[in-house]
C-alpha cells in the first residue's frame, strides 16, 4: 500500500518546459479568453477566463454543475468550445481533439482512471505509443523507459505489475507517470483524491509539488477545500458557468472559498442539535465479514443518534455496511434490528426498516438509464404492488412528486432519465429511494462524495432531521472534517475491526488519525460496547 | 433546460423504432407484392402469418432474458429436443386384439406360451413391422410364411438394447381375423379434413366385439392389394354382430373385403400429460440455465452454448437420429398449430382465415407487454438489466428475476417446439430447428432490444418477427432472387436495420440536446 517518494530524479530528467524556456516566466503558459459553451437548454460555461502560470498549481473550484468540467473537457479536446480563445505558451491554439491536446501536451486525469487494469504498467503508460523492434512491441524498452517516469513519481513498483493489483492510489500514480511520458506541460486533475485514503493523498500531494518544481503546471479540480489550501498557488471559482472570483495565494481560506462558490456565506456549515438517543435500533454483535475473515465486529447505535464510522480507505468499513445490508454474506455474527434478528439479505433488511445509500452512486445506487421516478420507486415496488404485481403507478409517482420537493432534487421533471442529473441530484434520489420506506436505520457509505457544497449541506441537514425523527444514522466518511462535524460519536476502524470509539468531545482529526493508522496501543483503543 | 428531454429522447427513440421497423415491414410487403403478386394470396399470407406467429413465441421468449442483460443460445436445440420428445410422447401403436407370446423360434415355426387354437390359418402374426400369415397350427406351434432371418430382424430392432442374448422371448404379435357381413350405404355428406372430403362408411363385423372405441383402428383386408387401416369413428351393436364407423375417401361402397383385423389405438401417453410434461421439461432446462448463470456464475452465452450442443445431442440419440413424427395421428390436435381461429371456432372453412398459432401469439404478446410494463417484476428485470448492482442494492432478488427470465425463454422456447413439431410433422433430430435461436435473437434486437440489458418493447419484437419471415418468404417467392442468397439477403438487412436505428437515436438525442454530460 505505501507509496515511497522519492528525493533523487528531480534533476536526471529534464522536463518538457525546458524548451520553453525562452518563454518568459511571466507571461501565462495557457490563457483562456471569453470562452462559451453552450448546451441546448443549458449554457455550460460563458465568457469564461482562467490563466495558468507555468509551475503553477491552479485549483477550479466549484459547485457540480458550476462548469468545471466542461470547461476542463475543452482543454482536453473532448468539447469544442462554441466561441472563446485559448492561447498556449502564447501561441492561439485550438484543441479539437484528445490527439490534439496530447501532442500539445495537455493531459486530463479523470476522477475514474482510465487505465487498463488487465495490463501492467508500463503497457498503460506506453499504451498507442507502445516502442517496437522490428514490428514487434519492445518491451524491455517500454520497462526501461517506464522504470523513469516511475522513479519520477515515487512510485515503489515494477514496469511489470498489473495495474488492477494496485491500489487505487498508486493507480493514480501510473497516470501520472503516464502523463510525464508523453511530456505533459499541463496536469488537469479531476478530484484525485476523491477514492484515496489521507496517506494516499498526502503521497499524491507530494507528488504534485515535485511536479511543480520540474516546471509542470496543475490543474487541481476538487471539492476538498481542505487539500485545495494546503496545494494550490491560486484558486479560480467558477459558479453557474461563470467566473466567481480567484484567490491567490495568500487569502485562500476555506469561508472565502466557500462564499465564493455557492455566493452567500455559509454561517454554519455542520449543523448539529445533540439530542437524547432513544432504544438501540442496530445490534450488530459479532459480524465477520468475508474481507476481514479473523475479526469480528461488535456494536450499536440508538435510534436518533448519528454515528460516523471513520477509517483508511481499505480498513473494511464499506464492507461492514455491506455485510449489516446483506448484500455480502457474512461469516458470523448476527445483526438485530429494534431487537429482532434479521436474515441477512437486502430485502430482509429492508423489510425491517434498514437502508443503504452506497458509496459508488452510478454503480450501486441508481440505475442512470432510468427516470428519477422509476429510480426512487424501485425499492418500493414490491410493497407497493396491487394483487398480481402489477405496478402500483400511482403510488410511485406520488412518492417521487413527494421527495423531489423534499430533498429539493433539481430535475425538470420526475421523468428524467437519472444519466442527466448531477452526482449531487443522483445522490438524493437515492436518498429519496430510501425515504419512502420510512427507515428506521439509514446506512450512508459516503454520502457527500463527489457532490457540491450545496447539496452536501443539504444531505447534512437531512441526516440531523431523520436522527431528530429517531432514526438511527449510521455513515462511513473519508473526509475528517465530515466524521468531526455530523457524528455524535465515532467508530474508527483499523484493517477490519474498530479500533477504538470517539465520543462527540474527544473528536478530532489527531485522535481519528491514530486510532486508523493504529499509532494507539491496542489495550487503549480496544473497542467498547456502546451503551 | 427544457421539460424532460431525456426521457423524451428514449420514448420517441422507441416510437420511432417501432415506425421504423414498422416502415420497414410495409415496405418489404409492398417490394414482395409489386414483384411477385401471389403474395398477397390467402394461403401465402396465411403461412406467412403461422410462421410469424412461431417465431414471435420464441422471439418474445428471447426477449426477455435479453431485457435482463442475457442470452439464449440453446433455443434451436430446446425446440428439437421437445419436438422429438413430444413426438415419442404421443407415439401411437395399434395393438392387436390378441397377442402371443412366444416361446422360441425355428425356421418358420413358433413355439407359443400359450395355446393357438384361437388362431386359424391365414391369421396375421406382427413382428415388428414386419407382416406373416399363419399357414398351420398344430397346438403350441404356428408355423407362418416365411420367417427366414427373423432373428436377424429382430436383432436389428433391438440393437440397442444390446440384450441379443437374451431375447428369448420376444412378445409377438398376431391379429385374428374377422368376417365382414355387409356394408351399409355410404353416408353422402362429406366432412372436409384439411383439403380432402371424407365419407362415413359403415360396415357390419361378424361376432361382438367389445372394448372398440373411437380413434381405434379397422383394417380391411383383401385377397389381393394393399389392405385399407382406417380409424374407428364409433361401434355399435347390431344383434350379435357389431358395426363399426369410420371416415374413407370412397365415396361410394368399399370393395367387399376378405375380413377385417381389429386393433386397439395406444399412446405412449395421455396427450394432456404430454404436452404438460413437455411445458415442465421446458420450464426445467431454463430453470436450470437460470441456476448456472446466478448460482455458479457462468456466463450466460456459455451455460447456453453448452445447451445448445447437449440438448441437439441428446434428441438425436433418444430418436437413434430417426426423424419423428405424428403420420396421420392428432389431426384435431395438430390444428392448434395448422388451423385457423374462425374455422375452430364455427366449423365452416373460410377463405382467409386467422392461423391458431397467431392466435397464441397475440394473446402471448399481450400477456408479455403487461407483464413486463405494469407488473413489479417486469420493472425489476428492466432495472437490473441496466444495473444489476443498483437494483440487488434496492433489495431486489435479482438472481430470482434472471432465473424467471430463462424459464420464460424455455418455455416458449417449448411452446415454440410443440407448435413447430405439430405443424411440421416432421422432425429431423439433427436439422430441425437449427439457428431458430440465432432467428429469435436478431428478431428481439432489430425490435429494439439492447443486448446491453435494460431496454426492449414487445410490440418491436413481433414486427420484426413479421420482417424476416416476409423477407424469407419474398426470397422464395421473388423469382430473380435466388434462394441460396436468403441468409446473407436477411443477414443485410437486420444490419441495415440496426445502423439505421443507431444513426436515428443519434440525431434524435443531438436534436433534442441532451448535454453529453451534466457536471
Amino acid at each position: 500500500m505505501s507509496i515511497v517518494v522519492q528525493q533523487s530524479g528531480l534533476n536526471s530528467n529534464v522536463p518538457a518546459v525546458a524548451d520553453d524556456a525562452m518563454v518568459s516566466e511571466t507571461d501565462p503558459l495557457l490563457e483562456v479568453s471569453n470562452v462559451t459553451k453552450r448546451f441546448p437548454g443549458v449554457i455550460a460555461l460563458q465568457d469564461v477566463d482562467l490563466r495558468l502560470g507555468h509551475g503553477e498549481v491552479l485549483a477550479v473550484i466549484g459547485e457540480n454543475g458550476a462548469g468545471k468540467s466542461t470547461l476542463m473537457k475543452i482543454l482536453a479536446g473532448v468539447q469544442q468550445p462554441d466561441s472563446g480563445q485559448l492561447c498556449l505558451a502564447g501561441e492561439s491554439v485550438k484543441i479539437d481533439s484528445c490527439r490534439k491536446a496530447l501532442q500539445l501536451g495537455v493531459v486530463l486525469i479523470h476522477q475514474e482512471l482510465n487505465l487498463a487494469d488487465n495490463l501492467s504498467v508500463s503497457a498503460n503508460i506506453f499504451l498507442g505509443r507502445e516502442p517496437r523492434r522490428f514490428g514487434l512491441i519492445d518491451d524491455a524498452k517500454m520497462a526501461m523507459e517506464s522504470q523513469e517516469y516511475l522513479n519520477m513519481v515515487g512510485l515503489a513498483a515494477r514496469p511489470t505489475d498489473l495495474v488492477s493489483r494496485m491500489p487505487i492510489g498508486q493507480q493514480q500514480m501510473v497516470e501520472i507517470a503516464k502523463a510525464l511520458s508523453i511530456d505533459a506541460r499541463i496536469i488537469i486533475m479531476d478530484e484525485p483524491t476523491s477514492s484515496l485514503s489521507s496517506r494516499e493523498s498526502e503521497a499524491l500531494f507530494k507528488v504534485i509539488r515535485d511536479l511543480k518544481q520540474r516546471g509542470v503546471s496543475i490543474i487541481y479540480i476538487s471539492h476538498r477545500l481542505g487539500e485545495v489550501r494546503k496545494l494550490a498557488d491560486r484558486v479560480v471559482v467558477l459558479r453557474d458557468g461563470r467566473n466567481s472570483g480567484e484567490i491567490s495565494r495568500e487569502e485562500i481560506s476555506h469561508d472565502r472559498m466557500v462564499q465564493l462558490m455557492v455566493g452567500r456565506d455559509l454561517a454554519q456549515f455542520y449543523h448539529r442539535t445533540p439530542h437524547t438517543p432513544g432504544e438501540v435500533v442496530l445490534d450488530v454483535e459479532n459480524l465477520v465479514t468475508t474481507s476481514w475473515p479473523n475479526h469480528q465486529v461488535s456494536f450499536r447505535v440508538r435510534g436518533g443518534e448519528i454515528v460516523g464510522v471513520a477509517g483508511l480507505v481499505g480498513a473494511g468499513r464499506s464492507e461492514l455496511l455491506h455485510a449489516i445490508f446483506g448484500i455480502d454474506a457474512r461469516l458470523g455474527g448476527t445483526v438485530r434490528i429494534a431487537g429482532k434478528t434479521v436474515v441477512a439479505t437486502p430485502h430482509g433488511m429492508i423489510n425491517h426498516g434498514v437502508a443503504l445509500v452506497p458509496e459508488d452512486r452510478k454503480k450501486h445506487g441508481v440505475v442512470l438509464e432510468m427516470s428519477v421516478q422509476n429510480n426512487i420507486g424501485l425499492a418500493g415496488l414490491g410493497r407497493n404492488q396491487h394483487w398480481g404485481g402489477l405496478l402500483n403507478q400511482r403510488q410511485e409517482q406520488l412518492d417521487s412528486t413527494s421527495m423531489i420537493d423534499r430533498l429539493q432534487i433539481k430535475t425538470p421533471s420526475k421523468n428524467q432519465i437519472v444519466r442527466h442529473l448531477s452526482g449531487g441530484n443522483q445522490q438524493k434520489v437515492v436518498i429519496g429511494k430510501w425515504l419512502t420506506m420510512s427507515p428506521k436505520v439509514l446506512l450512508l457509505d459516503e454520502p457527500t462524495r463527489g457532490i457540491d457544497i450545496g447539496a452536501k449541506q443539504e444531505i447534512y441537514r437531512l441526516m440531523e432531521e431523520l436522527a431528530e425523527q429517531g432514526v438511527a444514522v449510521l455513515f462511513v466518511s473519508s473526509e475528517l472534517e465530515e466524521i468531526i462535524g455530523m457524528s455524535d460519536r465515532s467508530l474508527v476502524m483499523h484493517e477490519g475491526q474498530i479500533a477504538g470509539e470517539l465520543q462527540r468531545d474527544e473528536l478530532s482529526e489527531v485522535a481519528i488519525m491514530q486510532l486508523a493508522t493504529a499509532q494507539v496501543s491496542a489495550a487503549n483503543a480496544s473497542p467498547s460496547d456502546v451503551q | 433546460m427544457n421539460l424532460s428531454v431525456a426521457s423524451q429522447v428514449l420514448k420517441s427513440c422507441m416510437q420511432s423504432r417501432i415506425f421504423g421497423i414498422s416502415s420497414l415491414l410495409t415496405a418489404i410487403c409492398l417490394f414482395t407484392m409489386w414483384q411477385a403478386p401471389e403474395f398477397a394470396g390467402a394461403e401465402n399470407l396465411q403461412n406467412t402469418m403461422r410462421w410469424t406467429a412461431l417465431f414471435g413465441i420464441i422471439s418474445i421468449g428471447v426477449a426477455f432474458v435479453i431485457i435482463t442483460g442475457g442470452i439464449d443460445l440453446s433455443i434451436g436445440s430446446v425446440i428439437a429436443l421437445i419436438g422429438c420428445l413430444l413426438a415419442m410422447a404421443l407415439k401411437t401403436t395399434y395393438v392387436p386384439q390378441d397377442q402371443l407370446e412366444i416361446e422360441s423360434l425355428q425356421g418358420s415355426t413358433l413355439q407359443l406360451t400359450q395355446s393357438a387354437t384361437d388362431y386359424k390359418i391365414g391369421d396375421e402374426i406382427r413382428i415388428g413391422d414386419s407382416r406373416y400369415t399363419v399357414q398351420r397350427i398344430e397346438g403350441t406351434t404356428l408355423t407362418t410364411t416365411e420367417v427366414p432371418d427373423r432373428a436377424e430382424v429382430l436383432l436389428a430392432d433391438q440393437r440397442r438394447s444390446r440384450e441379443i442374448g437374451s431375447l428369448v422371448r420376444p412378445v409377438f404379435l398376431a391379429r385374428a381375423r374377422h368376417q365382414v357381413l355387409e356394408e351399409k350405404p355410404v353416408d353422402k355428406n362429406p366432412i372436409r379434413r384439411g383439403n380432402q372430403n371424407l365419407y362415413y362408411h359403415t360396415i357390419v363385423v361378424a361376432g361382438t366385439q367389445n372394448g372398440f372405441r373411437e380413434q381405434d383402428q379397422i383394417r380391411l383386408d383383401y385377397e389381393t392389394g394393399i389392405p385399407g387401416e382406417y380409424s374407428i369413428v364409433s361401434t355399435a351393436a347390431s344383434g350379435v354382430n357389431t358395426e363399426f364407423r369410420f371416415l374413407a375417401r370412397k365415396r361410394n361402397r368399399l370393395p367387399p373385403p376378405a375380413g377385417v383385423r381389429l386393433s386397439h389405438r395406444t399412446q405412449a401417453m395421455p396427450t394432456s400429460l404430454a404436452i404438460f410434461l413437455m411445458l415442465g421439461l421446458s420450464a426445467i432446462i431454463g430453470l436450470a440455465h437460470g441456476l448456472l448463470i446466478t448460482k455458479v456464475r457462468l456466463q450466460p452465452f456459455i451455460v447456453t452454448l453448452c445447451g445448445l450442443l447437449g440438448y441437439r445431442g441428446i434428441a438425436r440419440f433418444i430418436t437413434s437420429d430417426q426423424t419423428q413424427g405424428f403420420q396421420t395421428e392428432y389431426f384435431q390436435l395438430r390444428q392448434i398449430a395448422k388451423g385457423d381461429l374462425l374455422e375452430q371456432l364455427t366449423g365452416v372453412q373460410y377463405e382467409f382465415g386467422i392461423p391458431m398459432p397467431f392466435v397464441f401469439l397475440a394473446i402471448l404478446a399481450i400477456v408479455a407487454s403487461v407483464f413486463l410494463n405494469k407488473t413489479i417484476y417486469g420493472r425489476y428485470m428492466l432495472a437490473l438489466g441496466r444495473n444489476e448492482e443498483a437494483a440487488r442494492f434496492s433489495g431486489i432478488n435479482t438472481d430470482r428475476m434472471v432465473i424467471l427470465s430463462y424459464v420464460i425463454c424455455s418455455v416458449c422456447a417449448g411452446m415454440g417446439g410443440i407448435l413447430f413439431a405439430f405443424d411440421l410433422n416432421s422432425i429431423l433430430p439433427s436439422g430441425h430447428g437449427n439457428f431458430y435461436e440465432l432467428y429469435a435473437i436478431a428478431a428481439a434486437v432489430l425490435g429494439g432490444c439492447s443486448l446491453r440489458g435494460g431496454e426492449g418493447s414487445i410490440l418491436g419484437v413481433v414486427i420484426a418477427t413479421a420482417v424476416m419471415r416476409v423477407l424469407n418468404n419474398a426470397i422464395n417467392l421473388i423469382e430473380w432472387f435466388d434462394t441460396s442468397m436468403e441468409f446473407a439477403i436477411i443477414g443485410l438487412v437486420i444490419l441495415l436495420g440496426v445502423t439505421a436505428d443507431e444513426m436515428v437515436r443519434r440525431i434524435v438525442s443531438k436534436r433534442r440536446g441532451v448535454p453529453q454530460a451534466n457536471q
